[in-house]
């Protein structure tokens, strides 16, 4: 499987926090803290989180779970994981 | 003529070991944040009754000495739970000094009247919608009553119970709304005040039960709702219909049931499709000989060997079960502690609440432990948080209870845990993305 570009992750990460979280396309901006902000509930964060995992097959470290908050910050930390 | 309603709902720890561990615990904290945050529904659901010639005013009061009195109220309508009761009487008694008519109502003011009375003009016990027309009627007129209280406890039909004005709410002071789909419970358990209070357990019909959750769609588009209920799934044909509208509006929700919603399939999977992200079920205990007695019925302790199969039938739909247990139950002794510990990480229960055995007034509990000689003050309100200990146990120490219950807590809350379960609910989501994907990823 070839590696995603940077630009389908973040389209692929929104298009599923939008999903999760019954989001308005507009109200979501990379560095919207999800749950303070959008008011995500934090069991909805963390099935975006596993569908990072399922979707680009990496393992995202426990210690790492609670600054995942921001699109850019999942984004960021899913990139690192393929790249590595 | 102006009015004000409020509301008394914050809780502190008085247990200053307790306290300091309730800070530095996530798991803990998370819980407690929710809890500190839920708007009351008391004052909005009055506010829904009173004529529209009386204005009013809807306030929250957490800390007594930061809130600022207000003389031009004709009347002043405090609602509290046990823990703020005193505080809430001593606000009542600076009002009056003002010149200020107060009137109490709720949990604790209608288990303890005569108490109530004495820092309020008047009391209301029982359900309030029907007695506060005739209140304001009275105080109107200048003629407040000292004492209001329903015919019959728990005669009141619950179908006539307006939509709360959710609109007065600041929304942005809160990260849940409150709903009640019914009140009272038919388990009765002996420590429990909403049983006392309620009387009969009454549901709402479907339809008035989606006009309130309507009402909060139009003022919150994207809500989260916890239904404000002691037991909403005692009735599951009801259930079954609810959850079924509750999937049309996509809502996401809380609730408290019983270990019963396991028993049946369909209902997980219509729990599961209608946006429901948590259930706290009350499983009272892990040790088989501190059942008894708890209910009328022994309906707890006939449930209680299914429960590792009830979390997870439930968990495995990507429902977190939040399992409640009592510390400190005639039958418990020292090992009670880590038994308890045991049973949640073996059964991975993805959130617990551990409280404290708690005689609140006026309940059957408080009865016995008052004649039985094991009540460790005769006023003891303010520590009726759940968490600080106002009995002797039978089994162990004062002492024994509190550091087994703070060891506990250090137990189930540490960091290490708590990601362990953020991380035991993901595995769980990948596993429902691979079902529904055919094993592929999403």
């Amino acid at each position: 499987m070839s590696r995603p570009d940077a630009k389908t992750v973040e389209e692929t990460l929104r298009a599923q926090i939008l999903r999760a979280g019954k989001l308005e396309p507009a109200s979501l901006q990379p560095h919207t803290e999800l749950v303070q902000e959008l008011g995500m509930s934090s069991l909805e964060l963390l099935s975006v989180l596993a569908f990072a995992e399922q979707k680009y097959g990496v393992s995202i470290r426990d210690e790492d779970l609670v600054s995942l908050t921001t699109l850019a910050r999942i984004r960021a930390k899913i990139e690192e994981l393929l790249e590595s | 003529m102006k009015v004000a309603f409020i509301s008394m709902s914050g809780v502190r720890v008085r247990t200053e070991e307790l306290a300091a561990l309730g800070v530095s615990l996530p798991g803990f904290v998370e819980r407690g944040k929710v809890i500190a945050s839920l708007p009351s529904l008391a004052g909005i659901t009055l506010a829904a009754v009173t004529p529209e010639d009386v204005q009013f005013d809807y306030l929250e009061v957490d800390d007594v000495k930061t809130h600022g009195l207000r003389e031009d109220y004709d009347l002043v309508a405090f609602s509290t739970f046990t823990a703020m009761a005193n505080e809430c009487y001593a606000l009542s008694d600076r009002y009056r000094a003002a010149g200020v008519k107060t009137v109490i109502g709720g949990l604790h003011a209608t288990l303890m009247p005569m108490e109530a009375a004495k820092h309020c003009d008047a009391v209301c016990t029982g359900e309030g919608e029907t007695l506060w027309p005739k209140i304001l009627a009275d105080a109107k007129r200048g003629q407040l009553q000292s004492w209001y209280a329903e015919e019959k406890r728990g005669a009141y039909d619950i179908t006539q119970t307006p939509t709360p004005r959710f609109e007065l709410l600041e929304l942005n002071r809160y990260n849940r709304v409150t709903i009640q789909t019914s009140r009272g419970c038919p388990l009765d358990c002996e420590f429990c005040a909403s049983s006392k209070i309620y009387g009969a357990y009454r549901i709402k019909p479907v339809e008035q039960v989606m006009r309130e959750v309507d009402a909060v769609l139009k003022v919150w588009p994207n809500p989260f709702i916890e239904f404000a209920d002691d037991n909403t799934f005692v009735n599951k044909k009801w259930g079954k219909e609810m959850l079924r509208e509750l999937a049309k509006r996509q809502v996401r929700w809380f609730t408290e049931t019983d270990a019963s919603i396991a028993d049946d399939p369909e209902m997980l999977d219509l729990l599961a499709d209608s946006g429901c992200q948590q259930i706290l079920v009350g499983f009272e205990s892990v040790v088989p000989e501190s059942f008894q007695d708890l209910d009328r019925t022994d309906w707890k302790k006939k449930r209680s060997e299914d429960y590792a199969r009830t979390i997870l039938a439930t968990q495995s739909r990507g429902i977190t079960v939040n399992g409640c247990f009592i510390l400190g139950l005639d039958s418990d002794t020292p090992e009670v502690f880590e038994a308890t510990r045991d049973f949640i990480r073996d059964t991975q229960l993805l959130e617990s609440q551990v409280t404290v055995w708690t005689p609140f007034p006026g309940t059957r509990l408080y009865d016995r432990l008052k004649r039985e000689g094991r009540l460790l003050a005769d006023e003891y309100w303010d520590r009726c948080t759940l968490f600080d200990v106002n009995f002797v146990p039978k089994r162990m120490s004062v002492k024994e209870l509190e550091s087994g219950m703070r060891w506990l807590f250090q137990e189930l809350y540490n960091e290490r845990v708590y990601l362990g379960r953020k991380r035991h609910y993901m595995e769980i989501q990948k596993r429902r993305f691979a079902q529904v994907n055919g094993g592929a990823a999403p």
